[in-house]
């Protein structure tokens, strides 16, 4: 099944890339994939401005790279390493292109320079429309007291917030309350809609959020980080630590020095440890 | 005047032939199950030896009995806030290994095992762990004085003697030994219910018995700490302490208890002692050298109409009185002043007496390294006991050898006295001299002979009707208990009434 769906996806995105390829396919490439956190001379957004990217980095690297950053960040590439940690240990989403599209896109790129403006897209931030009811909706979402739309697992389920409105308590993944600080609005609702980790991008290939959804959990990640709905911090840090070190070491002592005088050997330990063993 | 009965018991040492009948009579009975399989309530042991649970007599080890504090006494080993302090661990208690590891054999082995080239044996087993184990001690691993440079040696009666005369003492020909068998002592003054903090252990109010409640026990087992004698035992299996119950259901029909009736030696005897109870924080704080005749002016004289006349308005049935006037244990004890209390310096006035053992003394290696059984200088022959007195004196006298002294002069003077009569090999004048010096007289002598030597059944165990109907009449109908005594049900019925 998941098979056929892959096929399918793919076959649609092959009409797509048909489709758009007549016109400006690199223009339409790159505003569909890659506007959401690069820019080309507008300066850094979630990912790099990706101006003069050519110059700088092979070609070749920069195909596997966009397809697949993980992989060979994985395989110790130090240029991929090094990237990765100047953006937070931020993983670039792997992007279903052909090797002639991410060429296509890099034209587009080198032959764009400073005169070439991007539809708006590129630097509108989503959230500016967004309401209280978009917040509170993503609320809902994400601790799952209402369903995706298509059925996907809440966020919950792996992840937590410090947000005493709700019981948050997912272990599995990262911490997500400052995840809005670290990738702003369009790097968030790009991870979310979809997401470059394994175990994440598996959940929810089959059941995908809808835009509405990515931008509502979007708006309440960034109603998290700025409002702190939380009381007090969690950790409590090395004071409290060896203050409960000295109580229990406090405790075992008292125990010892009652139980320190209580008759634990026979009377007759030397004769009986002085007596052969017999072998059985 | 508080008078009230006492079930009490004499032992005379001299007739003990340490054969354990006693135990094994009392462990078929009584400690023959799971968890009580360590419990002897009735051993025998060596003396000197260390006795069981190893070195039970010394207090600084187990904090057991009473220590005298003023015009009272207080417990050594239990208390407010000693209990306290050691609430979890309860410090002083002997362990396992005081007493033993019981064990038993896989006889099972010898008819199950596979035909092969060996013969199949039976291995020792634990009882308690299951698993095959090399015993390395028992109840009464020192008998007979075995293993005595380990154990005989350690006797804590030892204490006050020199090491010079304790080294002669364990020479080849001079040493000698007796036993001591031992059980609960049903005190006057007993540790073991005042130590414990359920208030499951009882001094029975008809005659003196000391039970532990089987469904009031929490296991604090503070009781065997408390108990010096330590007669008080906890069972691991049931999580409940247990103690010799003085076979208080043969004793309600009239049956002495099982260690008594099957005494080979006949040494046992029961009886019942009147005592006035108000006495008995007086005589338990007694200074050492009075404590036993202290706990002597106790027990209250039967024959004396005052004392009838008390007893019965203090609810004592005339039966009881009846019982106590033909005592054994009143003869021995306080007419003829030839029983002594073991330890009395634990101060909880026990109601077993002993009849200290003569044989150490009669018979000794003179100058000439001849073994002496003469009559000569009949007095002398106590002073170079081979047992030396200090010994006797810290088992039955606090260490008052004097006590000791009269007690073997009255028991020689018995034996001269029937050898004259016997026999006729001793001048008379002699024989008459001895049992002058012993504050007796023939009448007396020959009372004391009958009693030790030629004792009916029923002159040993003199044992007063129980009067279970009167106790069973406060609760519901004597017939209907009679009827219905045997029948019931585990849960009661859903119909009926």
């Amino acid at each position: 099944m998941r098979y056929f769906v892959r096929k399918f996806t793919l076959f649609l995105a092959g009409i797509l890339v048909i489709y758009t390829a007549s016109a400006n396919e690199g223009k339409t490439l790159f505003t569909n994939y890659c506007s959401a956190c690069h820019t080309v001379g507008k300066g850094r957004l979630v990912g790099p401005d990706l101006i003069g990217i050519s110059e700088n980095r092979p070609e070749e690297w920069l195909i596997s790279f966009i397809q697949s950053s993980q992989s060979i960040i994985n395989s110790g590439d130090d240029l991929a390493k090094q990237v990765f940690d100047d953006y937070n240990g931020l993983l670039m989403p792997d992007q279903p292109l052909s090797n002639d599209q991410v060429i296509k896109v890099l034209d587009f790129i080198n032959n764009s320079g400073f005169n070439v403006v991007i539809e708006e897209t590129a630097i509108t931030d989503i959230l500016d429309e967004t309401s209280e009811e978009n917040i509170s909706e993503g609320m809902l979402l994400f601790s799952g007291k209402k369903k995706f739309a298509n059925g996907g697992a809440s966020c919950i389920s792996c992840h937590n917030v410090r947000d005493d409105r709700i019981f948050s308590n997912g272990t599995l993944a990262k911490d997500l309350t400052d995840s809005y600080k670290i990738m702003g609005s369009a790097g968030l609702s790009a991870i979310i809609s979809s997401p470059p980790f394994p175990a994440m991008s598996a959940t929810y290939s089959d059941q995908p959020l809808t835009d509405e959804e990515v931008l509502n959990l979007t708006a309440y990640l960034q109603n998290v980080n700025q409002e702190h709905y939380y009381h007090y911090s969690s950790d409590f840090g090395v004071p409290f630590f060896a203050l409960s070190f000295m109580l229990a070491m406090g405790l075992l002592f008292t125990i010892y020095a009652l139980y320190y005088e209580r008759k634990k050997k026979t009377v007759n330990k030397e004769i009986l440890e002085r007596q052969s063993p017999v072998l059985n | 005047m508080d008078i009230r009965s006492q079930i009490a018991m004499v032992f005379h040492l001299d007739k003990c032939i340490g054969c354990h009948t006693c135990s094994i009579a009392c462990k078929n009975i009584w400690t023959d199950r799971k968890g009580a399989e360590y419990m002897w309530w009735n051993n025998v042991e060596t003396k000197p030896g260390t006795g069981y649970p190893s070195k039970w007599e010394d207090q600084d080890i187990y904090k057991g009995g009473w220590v005298k504090k003023g015009n009272s006494v207080l417990l050594k080993g239990a208390g407010k806030i000693k209990g306290i302090k050691g609430l979890f661990h309860n410090p002083n208690m002997p362990v396992l290994e005081d007493y033993y590891e019981p064990w038993t054999y896989e006889y099972e082995n010898l008819f199950e095992a596979k035909e092969g080239d060996d013969q199949p044996i039976a291995r020792p087993v634990s009882l308690i762990t299951g698993e095959t184990i090399t015993p390395k001690s028992g109840p009464n691993w020192d008998d007979d004085l075995g293993g005595s440079e380990d154990y005989a040696k350690n006797d804590v009666n030892f204490k006050n003697i020199s090491p010079a005369e304790k080294e002669a003492m364990f020479h080849l020909e001079r040493m000698t030994m007796h036993y001591l068998p031992r059980m609960c002592n049903h005190c006057l003054n007993p540790a073991c219910v005042a130590s414990c903090p359920s208030g499951a252990i009882y001094k029975r109010g008809e005659d003196g018995v000391v039970l532990i409640n089987q469904e009031k026990c929490r296991g604090w087992r503070m009781c065997v700490t408390a108990c010096p004698y330590k007669k008080s035992y906890y069972n691991w299996n049931t999580g409940k302490s247990e103690k010799c119950v003085l076979c208080y259901p043969r004793l309600e029909a009239g049956e002495a208890p099982a260690c008594h009736q099957s005494c080979v030696g006949r040494i046992r005897y029961i009886g019942v002692m009147l005592y006035d109870a108000d006495k008995i924080e007086a005589a338990a704080a007694s200074d050492e050298e009075n404590l036993i005749a202290n706990q002597m002016d106790i027990y209250l004289d039967p024959n004396d109409p005052e004392v009838i006349a008390e007893a019965i308005k203090n609810g004592i049935h005339e039966s009881t009185i009846e019982a106590a006037q033909k005592s054994p244990v009143y003869k021995f004890v306080k007419e003829w002043g030839l029983a002594l209390p073991l330890h009395p310096e634990f101060r909880t006035l026990p109601n077993l007496f002993y009849v200290p053992p003569l044989l150490p003394t009669m018979a000794f290696v003179n100058e000439e390294g001849v073994y002496e059984t003469t009559t000569e200088h009949f007095w002398g022959a106590i002073e170079k006991s081979r047992l030396p007195m200090s010994y006797m004196a810290s088992l039955f006298s606090a260490g008052n050898e004097e006590i000791i002294k009269i007690v073997l002069k009255k028991l020689m003077a018995v034996r001269l006295h029937r050898r004259s009569e016997t026999v006729g090999d001793l001048p008379e004048k002699e024989t008459k001299d001895a049992i002058r010096d012993a504050v007796l007289d023939k009448e007396t002598a020959d009372e004391i002979f009958r009693l030790t030597s030629l004792p009916l059944f029923d002159e040993r165990f003199v044992i007063p009707a129980a009067h279970r109907e009167e106790a069973i009449e406060m609760l519901e109908s004597a017939s209907d208990y009679k009827g219905s005594t045997g029948f019931g049900f585990k849960v009661p019925p859903k119909r009926g009434l």
